[in-house]
């Protein structure tokens, strides 16, 4: 086999996960599989994700993994089948809410409040319920508080790889 | 939202015409501490800590005017802005009493503090609305749909054979055609103990036995509970040693 047969073979196995796959798979783990190692799988998927570019379904990195999703272009067709119009996005004091828990967790309650100068409880409660935030454990001062952090759950409902990837704070004057 | 308003101030005029009078809509104090900085259209550090105090309390006060509930957040931040005000006002203490005071690191003591805290809020303010536009972004994208029950652990049933099935479907026939006798009833009466010494003879003749066949057709469910009941004594006496490859499978007797 040459090094184009050997690819197109990675590339026919990594098309079957991603498309068997309820959830965004690590490259770890497609590694794993195929017994290759991560970087080869990373350079296959990059070749992936540029034929895939121009079809209705793309690849893309999210959420520490790989998943395959419809093309963004077509999303008001897709739309359209499952009978959704704009669904109901986070309210802004929820978006506040989770802005400053993404970048100052583990976080409690009672600083989060310190910050936005109103009660939060509600909205934290909705944040865990919809697995934006968990708790990410006890506070090591008095009171010995829950903290919060954000999920996998976070990063997918924003699109991104990994919280690295929100701007730097330093940007915001 | 507790601390979200939109004040409606209907006037009743002659002609049962009414107008609405709108306030904007804060999310709590920072918002409209955020809000009345803004409008001022300068650097915040240069701005006139207690020309945002003042309006700040004027804006409460009229909320009151207007009979809406005023959070009470709204109101610990109005009392901690007239501290830092009355503070501003009188002249600052001697040297050797400001280093008795106490100090906290979270409330706010010196003008400073406040723009910090305000500029700290915006922050936020502005990576929500940067997550706002990301979340509308990733809204068209569809991922592959999550099956309903992804956590309940599904069963498997892969295990199971044609066989398996048509084995059931005999035994169910089976017992079906047992069924149809009748009898006249008799109380009976049977007790663990005889039960009891009832498997242990039979375990003395027979080495290895199936449960069912302590019991002669046409049996009654007393019996065989009683046998059950006296099975479980005699595992814990540990006069015998049972074996069941799975569950509703056939429970294997053996002697000691």
């Amino acid at each position: 086999m040459d090094l184009f047969e050997i690819s197109e073979k990675y590339s026919k196995i990594i098309e079957a996960i991603l498309f068997a796959s309820p959830c965004p798979v690590q490259i770890s783990n497609i590694a794993e599989i195929i017994e290759i190692s991560e970087d080869i799988v990373r350079e296959i998927l990059q070749k992936m994700k540029e034929d895939y570019k121009d079809r209705g379904i793309n690849i893309r990195e999210i959420a520490d993994g790989v998943e395959m999703c419809t093309n963004p272009s077509l999303h008001n067709h897709i739309e359209k089948m499952h009978k959704v119009t704009a669904s109901s996005n986070l309210s802004k004091a929820a978006l506040e809410t989770l802005a400053i828990i993404a970048y100052n967790q583990p976080i409690t309650r009672a600083e989060i409040e310190e910050i936005r100068g109103v009660r939060t409880a509600k909205i934290i409660s909705t944040l865990l319920e919809g697995k934006l935030i968990r708790i990410a454990g006890k506070s090591d001062k008095a009171g010995r508080a829950f903290v919060y952090g954000t999920t996998k759950q976070f990063l997918r409902h924003f699109g991104i790889k990994s919280l690295d990837e929100l701007p730097d704070i330093k940007n915001f004057k | 939202m507790l601390s979200r308003y939109t004040l409606h101030v209907a006037r009743h005029e002659r002609l049962t015409m009414s107008y609405n009078v709108k306030l904007e809509i804060f999310e709590g104090p920072m918002d409209l501490l955020l809000h009345l900085v803004k409008k001022e259209e300068i650097d915040i550090y240069k701005i006139s800590v207690s020309k945002i105090i003042d309006e700040y309390l004027n804006y409460i006060s009229l909320m009151k005017e207007l009979d809406i509930n005023i959070a009470s957040e709204f109101l610990v931040m109005a009392s901690t802005l007239l501290e830092l005000k009355s503070k501003l006002i009188l002249p600052p203490p001697p040297e050797i009493l400001r280093a008795e005071e106490s100090y906290d690191e979270d409330t706010i003591n010196t003008p400073e503090d406040l723009l910090n805290k305000i500029v700290e809020y915006q922050k936020f303010k502005e990576i929500g609305e940067l997550l706002s536009e990301l979340e509308k972004t990733e809204k068209k994208y569809f991922p592959r749909p999550v099956a309903k029950s992804e956590e309940e652990e599904e069963k498997s049933f892969s295990e199971l054979s044609v066989d398996d099935l048509v084995v059931a479907l005999q035994n169910m026939l089976k017992r079906k055609n047992e069924k149809v006798k009748t009898r006249i009833l008799q109380r009976e009466t049977v007790t663990v103990e005889e039960m009891k010494s009832f498997i242990t003879d039979k375990i003395k003749s027979t080495k290895e036995f199936d449960f069912l066949d302590l019991f002669t057709e046409g049996t009654t469910k007393l019996r065989i509970i009683t046998g059950f009941i006296a099975l479980l004594e005699l595992i814990l006496e540990k006069k015998l040693r049972v074996k069941q490859e799975k569950r509703f499978d056939n429970i294997w007797i053996y002697s000691k």
